[in-house]
């Protein structure tokens, strides 16, 4: 299994114009079926509708808007995806809409694999979408310390995480991306309080802070270097299930 | 005949705004070092008191501790900041204070003016500390108009962010120390919720993508070309005065 990251830098001022262009090839049903057939676009290309959809309210580059595509096979992919980019109908849709002007500055395309630890962060599987804000934490740590980074992050901190409000929506480990290695978590909190004051506290959670001083007391340093974090606005037309609709 | 010259510079006003990007769960005991020792020492030294102390835990440099400090002269700040670490006090109470482990994984040392738009924006009818939640965004310009970008946030995005109850505390440009040009905006929100809604109905609204549109297909591209946004928290007895102070 792996998740597609895609993490578009749109435009400023060009977020309604990229949120209508995917929703409307990913999620609506195409312009050109007869009344009354469903599928998009996407679906033409058995590309699977993606997990999630988001726009970026912190973090670097905004405005971001991240989706989420599911893989079994990246041959399934490339026989998909690309296809869909010369669809005659999205080229259109895309000239109308772009203008002839940048729409997106840049796209980050990247390769998550569910980690093993994440079955024992699971929540209750429920066909209900999750609102309020996600949160997308992505650790970097030094080469050869992945193992230990992941018993760390689902034994200490995505608990005490858990703890203080979060739903692990996901839990990765890098595949295809620079600066691995890389952890990724996708947190969901009811509201944007709960998050700003469960992420104080978290940093002086006595699970977490004990975990860091064990750690310099054994290696001289900590596991994780820098963490990079993202805030998000789940888009109400595709707001990500629990587990991200991963089965039990 | 004598050569015509470019007329004489004077810059008054400096802000500092030190961006210390801490390690994970080493911020909380980060604080009694600051309040208790660094924050005592630099009136010793003569480094003016801080306008404002963040904490912050949502952005991307999480965590983060920073604050901003006004200087008339960059010479004196040199100065005064030099004098301050030579001072055997800051090495023995930081070496005390670091001898479980680091604490700071990188700093961020920026030396920003006040943009020329920040005059049009105080608030006057806004007075005393600003609590609650701050979002301080830093703006990248198209590098050959940036006076343009600074107006297109000084006269699109932030009245439709005040009239959804944000405060405008100052708008910056990087002068020393970041990228050039960004234009840097520190906005204070009542609490999360307000700025949450007011910023996902900025990115949506018909009428700014009208006004942002309007520019763009006239000049070919984006006036600003992405932001960099945290959200922070004024640190208690810290938070800043309205409009930074200037009225």
């Amino acid at each position: 299994m792996y998740y597609e990251f895609r993490f578009y830098a749109v435009a400023p001022g060009r977020l309604s114009d990229e949120m209508a262009l995917v929703r409307n090839v990913a999620v609506d049903p195409a312009p050109d079926l007869p009344a009354g057939e469903e599928g998009s676009l996407w679906d033409r290309y058995e590309v699977p509708r993606p997990v999630g959809s988001w726009i970026t309210l912190t973090g670097r580059d905004c405005p971001g808007f991240l989706y989420i595509v599911p893989w079994e096979s990246l041959d399934q992919r490339d026989a998909s995806l690309p296809r869909f980019w010369t669809d005659p109908l999205w080229a259109k849709r895309r000239a109308e809409l772009t203008g002839g002007h940048t729409l997106v500055n840049s796209i980050q395309t990247l390769i998550f694999s569910p980690l093993p630890q994440a079955l024992a962060l699971r929540d209750k599987p429920s066909p209900l979408p999750f609102g309020g804000v996600h949160e997308l934490r992505i650790y970097d740590l030094l080469t050869g310390d992945q193992p230990e980074a992941q018993r760390v992050l689902a034994e200490v901190d995505l608990p005490a995480a858990q703890s203080l409000g979060a739903q692990i929506l996901g839990f990765f480990g890098m595949v295809l991306g620079s600066d691995r290695p890389r952890l990724a978590a996708l947190l969901a909190w009811p509201d944007l309080d709960t998050q700003l004051r469960a992420a104080e506290a978290l940093d002086s959670h006595p699970a977490v802070t004990a975990q860091r001083e064990d750690e310099y007391a054994r290696a001289g340093r900590f596991i994780f270097d820098r963490l990079d974090q993202y805030l998000l606005e789940p888009m109400e037309w595709n707001s990500p299930r629990p587990n991200l609709g991963a089965r039990a | 005949m004598t050569a015509t010259l470019a007329p004489r510079v004077t810059i008054e006003e400096y802000y500092e705004l030190r961006l210390y990007e801490m390690l994970p769960g080493r911020l909380p005991g980060f604080l009694p070092l600051m309040e208790e020792t660094a924050i005592p020492q630099f009136a010793v030294h003569g480094i003016p008191r801080p306008l404002a102390i963040w904490e912050g835990h949502a952005g991307p440099m999480a965590p983060l501790y920073a604050y901003l400090i006004r200087w008339r002269s960059l010479d004196e700040r040199m100065a005064r900041w030099n004098a301050f670490y030579a001072d055997p006090l800051w090495s023995e109470r930081m070496g005390a204070n670091f001898a479980s482990g680091p604490r700071l994984r990188r700093t961020h040392v920026l030396i920003l003016r006040p943009s020329h738009t920040w005059a049009s924006l105080v608030d006057p009818a806004v007075t005393g500390p600003q609590s609650g939640i701050h979002e301080l965004a830093f703006h990248n310009l198209d590098n050959d108009n940036p006076a343009r970008g600074h107006d297109a946030i000084a006269q699109t995005d932030l009245p439709f962010l005040q009239a959804r109850g944000g405060h405008v505390l100052g708008t910056f440009m990087t002068w020393y120390g970041g990228g050039m040009n960004q234009a840097i905006t520190v906005t204070s929100w009542k609490d999360a919720e307000s700025w949450r809604a007011a910023s996902v109905a900025l990115k949506s609204d018909p009428g700014i993508t009208r006004l942002h549109d309007a520019s763009r297909t006239r000049r070919g591209t984006t006036l600003v070309q992405g932001s960099d946004v945290h959200l922070l928290r004024p640190l208690p007895g810290w938070e800043p005065a309205a409009n930074f102070g200037r009225v």
